[in-house]
């Protein structure tokens, strides 16, 4: 190495140690270092209204403890958002595109090595990709798109928690990740009454048949005993189907709600979240028959007081 | 006259002709998006699709050319010529065909253009795919060069280094039946072991639309011209002609076989053999030869090739047949509008029996698809969803390998048009998305005592989330208050088929989609409105 180099080298590098704080979107790194301080601790659960997507998932990863608290330094991660549908972003259909870029985002500054995000489409995947506008902009943000539609990149994950479904084929990017997201959108369910995170976990599984033929409720509840549950999920509630979900399209109403709800526990995530959707249209807790069985896998809780939850409106 | 010098000849034609197949193989045999449409040109130009279509600019041009250069067609632009000329490379050099001049079938030809036109007439195309080369290639490529091209890929992406490096990633195969895929196979080893011992004699005996050009080609401007003073009768000419059509006893070519491929030019050592123009010189010395012969005329009637005589044998066939034709077209066609209305009549039962097979939008109805569709796969190739293959008796026997929408591993994705743009035949006319919207390709049927909801009292509605119109859709159970089940507005339903693919149930679909021999206006409901709801505060 010639002196040069070597000068350069020790040069790029300070500037990368200088600027690396200031770069990672402003006040909000700085904020959550102070709330890490916080005796009382992050939060159990987030629930923030009234904002853009990204703005509301900086609050809400704020208040939880910082991405730093799920993410490291060179880090393999994975985003499941719902991409199920070739439906564009106002048909509400799939996760937000913002919001999963600003994930990425999120990611990529934590130092996470690679951000990948797929989804187990139901509509023929590389249209939900794109129309969905979650190609584009993860890609935008530096993350990659992996395809779901191969049983060849799924692999057998045994769920011995689970009563009905004991196996199950799951992606293999996110058997191998250091860290998953689920980002559900939230929207109504001709069968299982909501679709939120529970129900997103779907699309990580290769045989969804097996779900419908096999008590979907129990099936839905089965695989949220996954080994490897996802660090966190990111209900996306910014544009609401109101009915006729969960594909989005004619005939079918959309609510503006700007909502997001953030959580470790899927459970009570869903049930927040549900219990938000209720103000928009009836929807009683009790027609939602997988958070009660999800609850006796103990994978979450329904009871939200014995969560600490931070309500955000911006 | 001579055009160009024979080598230069000859790797132009090989470079035309690389081009031409590459895209083609590259239309038919590369998975998902990976090849842009743009590519379809390379489909516009085949004889029988532009034929069918209508786009009778094409067939006048590529006659008209004929008639200028000969075949150039088959050396060119069609690529099962294209490919017989690689599967000739693949022999080592000795056990190559060595053709001597073999005399023309003139009656096989003649009964193959018949065959041909009443094919074309009488409105079944699939019998006409079997022979025409186009539809052929598209048959072998479809079934073997893509799947060959997915297990490449798939063996590459194995390794993780390269598969990151090129981006890469497994992909999945078509599965299009056992039956089409035979087929294919058979085709393949067929070409393979006949040029291997005939060399291209498909092209000269069996292709009708190398019959049809051969017609013109006799009378073509350009051609190979024989300098008899140089030739020494070694035959290399022979031996590389492609066609045997060379006959160098006689110095002449039977140049309605002839396939333009300018291999006996290069391979005269002597320059005894040219392509261009008819020489003033040539034919005075001609005329001289004869006199100075004496008995020159009646050596020249002798001398008349075969292939020459049968002109009049050969017109007076075709108004023969036509007028039996025109006949039989009427009978037949009163026969095919009994059979659509009996086929109407079909009751939508639960037996499978009774299932009418769809055909993909755009196709308008059974009988205009039967009528243009030359089974070339190109569609089926294409179809992002895997929805549309080859059909093996859905459509009745007549219709074999003519592309169906069968509901077991894909559905019709409600905004996709692909199949429209490139179908080169107008069996799939093109449509926009709205268009698409609007057509009815067949209607959901429910089979309630089959449903999950009613059998097992479980909650399901895969049919209803798949639905793109609201055709399917889940409803409070009465039997049960805590489940929903499906219920069908069929007036709405595209046949996409989304229900039936997604239904659980399992041998016979719980939902399913019936065919409609000729397509409906769907109904289509307003598109979604942003509605503002007052929300007080988080609900918990």
């Amino acid at each position: 190495m010639r002196r040069r180099d070597i000068l350069k080298t020790i040069a790029l590098g300070g500037a990368a140690t200088v600027i690396r704080p200031f770069s990672s979107f402003g006040s909000f790194d700085v904020l959550a270092q102070t709330s890490n301080a916080d005796p009382t601790g992050p939060a159990d659960l987030v629930a923030v209204l009234g904002g853009e997507p990204a703005e509301m998932l900086d609050q809400a990863l704020y208040e939880l403890g910082g991405i730093g608290r799920f993410v490291r330094t060179g880090n393999k991660v994975v985003i499941k958002p719902n991409i199920g549908w070739d439906n564009s972003p106002e048909e509400a259909g799939n996760s937000n595109p913002e919001l999963i870029a600003a994930l990425v985002r999120h990611c990529l500054e934590a130092g996470a090595a690679k951000v990948s995000v797929l989804d187990h489409t139901c509509d023929q995947w590389n249209a939900c990709y794109s129309n969905s506008g979650i190609e584009a902009a993860v890609k935008a943000a530096g993350g990659e798109m992996l395809p779901a539609h191969n049983q060849a990149t799924y692999q057998e994950v045994a769920l011995p928690r689970a009563k009905v479904l004991k196996k199950a084929k799951i992606h293999r990017a996110i058997m191998e990740s250091d860290a998953w997201f689920n980002v559900p959108i939230l929207k109504t369910h001709g069968g299982a009454g909501m679709t939120v995170s529970m129900k997103n976990l779907m699309g990580i599984v290769w045989d969804r048949g097996y779900f419908h033929w096999n008590d979907l409720n129990q099936c839905i509840a089965d695989i949220c005993t996954l080994p490897k549950p996802p660090v966190l999920n990111i209900v996306d509630a910014y544009r609401v189907l109101l009915e006729g979900g969960p594909r989005g399209g004619r005939g079918k109403d959309v609510a503006m709600a700007k909502g997001l709800f953030a959580s470790p526990d899927m459970v009570a995530v869903d049930t927040a979240a549900i219990r938000f959707f209720g103000q928009l249209r009836a929807m009683p807790l009790q027609n939602i028959a997988y958070l009660q069985k999800g609850a006796e896998l103990a994978v979450g809780t329904t009871d939200l007081d014995t969560l600490a939850i931070k309500r955000v409106k911006i | 006259m001579q055009v160009g010098s024979a080598k230069l000849l000859q790797y132009g034609r090989r470079l035309g002709g690389a081009l031409i197949f590459i895209l083609l193989v590259l239309f038919f045999a590369a998975p998902g998006d990976v090849f842009p449409q743009a590519a379809q040109w390379a489909t516009r130009l085949q004889v029988v699709p532009a034929l069918l279509a209508g786009a009778w600019l094409v067939p006048a041009l590529l006659a008209l050319a004929t008639l200028v250069f000969g075949r150039v067609y088959c050396s060119l632009i069609c690529p099962l010529g294209l490919l017989q000329d690689l599967l000739g490379r693949l022999y080592p050099k000795k056990y190559r065909s060595r053709p001597r001049f073999r005399p023309p079938s003139p009656r096989l030809r003649q009964g193959i253009v018949i065959f041909f036109l009443i094919v074309l007439i009488f409105g079944n195309t699939v019998l006409l795919s079997l022979l025409e080369p186009y539809s052929l290639f598209g048959i072998m490529a479809v079934h073997l060069f893509k799947q060959g091209w997915i297990s490449l890929n798939n063996m590459l992406a194995q390794f993780a280094p390269l598969a990151a490096f090129l981006g890469l990633h497994p992909l999945q195969y078509s599965n299009l039946g056992l039956v089409s895929f035979l087929v294919a196979v058979l085709l393949l080893v067929f070409f393979a072991v006949f040029v291997l011992l005939r060399g291209r004699d498909y092209c000269g005996r069996l292709c009708p639309v190398g019959t049809v050009l051969g017609r013109l080609g006799r009378f073509a401007l350009l051609r190979l011209r024989f300098e008899e003073e140089q030739c020494v009768h070694c035959g290399r000419c022979e031996r590389v002609c492609k066609t045997s059509c060379l006959d160098i006893d006689r110095q002449e070519a039977d140049y309605s076989r002839c396939v333009v491929c300018f291999n006996c030019v290069a391979a005269c050592p002597h320059k005894a053999l040219r392509y261009g123009l008819p020489q003033r010189r040539a034919k005075t010395q001609n005329a001289l030869s004869i006199s100075e012969n004496g008995g020159g005329a009646v050596q020249q009637s002798a001398s008349l090739p075969v292939y020459e005589t049968g002109r009049r044998q050969f017109v007076g066939l075709h108004l023969a047949a036509a007028s039996g034709m025109a006949a039989l077209a009427v009978t037949h066609a009163a026969k095919r509008a009994q059979a659509g209305l009996a086929g109407n009549a079909v009751e939508t039962g639960d037996t499978a029996a009774a299932r009418i097979a769809l055909t993909p939008p755009g196709s308008g109805s059974r009988s205009h698809f039967s009528r243009r569709c030359t089974a070339c796969q190109l569609c089926v190739a294409r179809c992002p969803s895997r929805v549309l293959r080859p059909s093996t008796g859905e459509y009745g026997l007549l219709q074999i390998l003519q592309p169906r929408m069968d509901f077991h591993l894909g559905f019709c994705n409600y905004d996709c048009v692909v199949c429209s743009q490139v179908c080169p035949s107008g069996a799939i006319l093109p449509f926009t998305v709205p268009e698409k919207h609007e057509t009815q390709t067949g209607n959901v049927n429910f089979i309630q005592h089959l449903c999950v909801v009613e059998s097992k009292q479980q909650s399901c509605g895969a049919c209803a989330e798949h639905c793109p119109t609201l055709a399917v859709k889940m409803v409070p159970y009465d039997q049960a208050p805590h489940l929903t089940i499906p219920t069908i507005t069929p007036d709405l339903c595209v046949g996409c088929g989304a229900c039936e693919y997604a239904c659980p149930v399992v041998p016979d679909k719980a939902i399913y989609v019936q065919g409609l021999l000729a397509h409906k206006k769907a109904r289509i409901l307003p598109k979604g409105q942003e509605v503002e709801r007052q929300v007080e505060g988080f609900g918990f």
